[in-house]
């Protein structure tokens, strides 16, 4: 497989995008992206959109081949993957694979999702169609309430306490105060967090991600185009060590044990093998805190934090960013809003921009990064793991 | 509470399963699981998916029937405290999903 490079970045602020369409955000984003990474259009050779349900909020569907033709690009493969929340890790990581195997010298990934325009009974209808509705839905089980059984067991067992998890809420929340693509930071403490209302206990109204508007993009190039534009870049180059997806169970049936998703461990242990560094090698993260303990479970999933020890970590503010591991140093989706197909480039997005040592929530000396992005009751992830070249 | 079981390898297997992912049988035979089982871990959902039958608040409970099968349900609205391990019994289905009351140590 040949190496793979990111050339250039794009992203809208997450948020309430009142007045935009879902097209007008990815192409936006897409725009950015390509004038950032000075690739001639007609060297683009595939794009890959995520995204996961335009669908039944917008009543559009082939929007990779719709955001291609308003940016002019070429009539190459253009195509919408979806694996509900990991969408844009899994184009993410199909852009990666065009360029590796030689299909093109460069790809675009783009995520996109528009959701605050739709009323909140359609938006959770959209969204539970990740359930398994045969075996878990009937039972009124809603996504908050999976981690809220995840977050009862892991109290169980490994003594996480409500203190440790409202640490992550008022540090994803502080970060994302200093990230102006962040949709909601804030200064919280933790009675604030402890009164705010209950949605599925442990669960409380905190300890949510909200639904947003939102796209990022990314252009992935070969070795030799990036050798070609090296000269005109205002930005170093990103090299792409691994970006791998796995299968996880799609219900709550198949999954043994529910304080941690088997999809990760396995993704994770892919993405180290292909990019032969380690979990000490991680200088930071951007993980998929769609609920606070979500955070807590990925970190111990991912190998960067003890099994059992992600709350103890992220109270001891280990996992701040001048932490151990900075974990969600742009405010996470905690903090930064979770567009849904759009969260995984935005990951992307947000690492690129930590290695070329130009992030608002800077990690000092920031060499390696890491994505994870996880879909449905963890039915789909994706890992990639991301270094700077300086 | 029934599901279904592979007659050539015998997995146990959804009552809507069409194929064995085990071994590609589509032959398979009802099995009755028993009515008990233990209360792998619950909570209380107190915001309902939007058009779901039963009104908030209610405890949904994922339940080990017998090892090898987890599954999830709801308890009754006058079932005694959920709690980790707890014994369960199924009371009634409700739209294919089992519906348990916990039941005394």
């Amino acid at each position: 497989m040949r190496d793979v490079f990111i050339a250039g970045i794009g992203s809208t602020a997450f948020g309430r995008h009142a007045g935009e369409t879902i097209e007008s955000l990815a192409v936006a984003a897409v725009v950015d992206a390509l004038i950032e990474s000075t690739v001639d259009r007609q060297e683009v050779g595939a794009l890959y959109l995520g995204n996961f349900i335009s669908g039944p909020l917008n009543g559009k569907e082939v929007l990779a081949g719709i955001v291609a033709d308003q940016v002019g690009l070429p009539n190459i493969p253009c195509t919408k993957v979806e694996g509900a929340c990991a969408s844009g890790g899994i184009a993410f990581r199909h852009a990666c694979l065009a360029v590796a195997t030689g299909q093109c010298e460069a790809a675009i990934a783009v995520g996109v999702e528009t959701m605050t325009h739709a009323p909140t009974k359609q938006t959770t209808a959209a969204l539970n169609c990740a359930m398994d509705n045969v075996n878990d839905g009937p039972s009124g089980l809603t996504f908050p309430g999976l981690f809220g059984l995840a977050w009862r067991l892991h109290a169980e067992r490994y003594g996480t306490t409500r203190a440790h998890v409202s640490a992550v809420v008022r540090k994803n929340k502080g970060n994302g105060l200093t990230n102006p693509l962040a949709q909601m930071g804030a200064q919280l403490t933790d009675e604030e967090i402890a009164a705010s209302a209950p949605i599925c206990d442990p669960i409380q109204l905190y300890d949510c991600c909200p639904t947003s508007d939102g796209a990022a993009a990314v252009i992935v190039v070969s070795k030799a185009l990036a050798d070609r534009i090296a000269a005109h870049l205002n930005h170093p180059l990103v090299e792409v060590l691994a970006s791998a997806q796995t299968r996880g169970a799609p219900g709550i049936g198949g999954h043994a044990d529910l304080t941690t998703f088997e999809a990760t461990v396995a993704a994770a242990a892919a993405a180290y093998r292909q990019a032969a560094v380690g979990p000490a090698d991680i200088d930071l993260v951007e993980l998929h805190d769609c609920f606070s303990i979500a955070e807590i479970i990925d970190s111990e999933d991912l190998g960067l934090v003890p099994r059992g020890q992600g709350g103890y970590w992220a109270h001891e503010g280990r996992t701040a960013i001048d932490g151990d591991v900075a974990i969600n140093a742009s405010g996470g989706l905690l903090s930064k809003g979770h567009p849904v197909g759009a969260t995984g480039i935005g990951q992307i997005f947000e690492v690129t921009r930590q290695l070329r040592h130009t992030h608002p929530n800077q990690v000092k000396n920031a060499r390696i990064g890491m994505t994870h992005n996880l879909g449905g009751t963890g039915v789909a992830c994706t890992v990639s793991i991301l270094r700077g070249v300086q | 509470m029934r599901m279904q079981k592979c007659t050539r390898c015998s997995r146990t297997l959804s009552l809507r399963s069409v194929v064995c992912p085990g071994c590609l049988s589509r032959s398979f035979e009802v099995l009755d699981l028993p009515d008990t089982g233990r209360l792998v871990s619950w909570t209380t959902i107190r915001r309902a998916p939007a058009g779901f039958h039963v009104t908030a608040p209610y405890d949904v409970v994922v339940v080990d029937v017998e090892p090898g099968v987890r599954v999830t349900g709801r308890l009754t609205a006058d079932s005694a405290a959920a709690r980790l391990d707890a014994p369960v019994r199924i009371v009634e289905m409700d739209n294919g999903s089992p519906v348990f009351a916990v039941t005394a140590t």
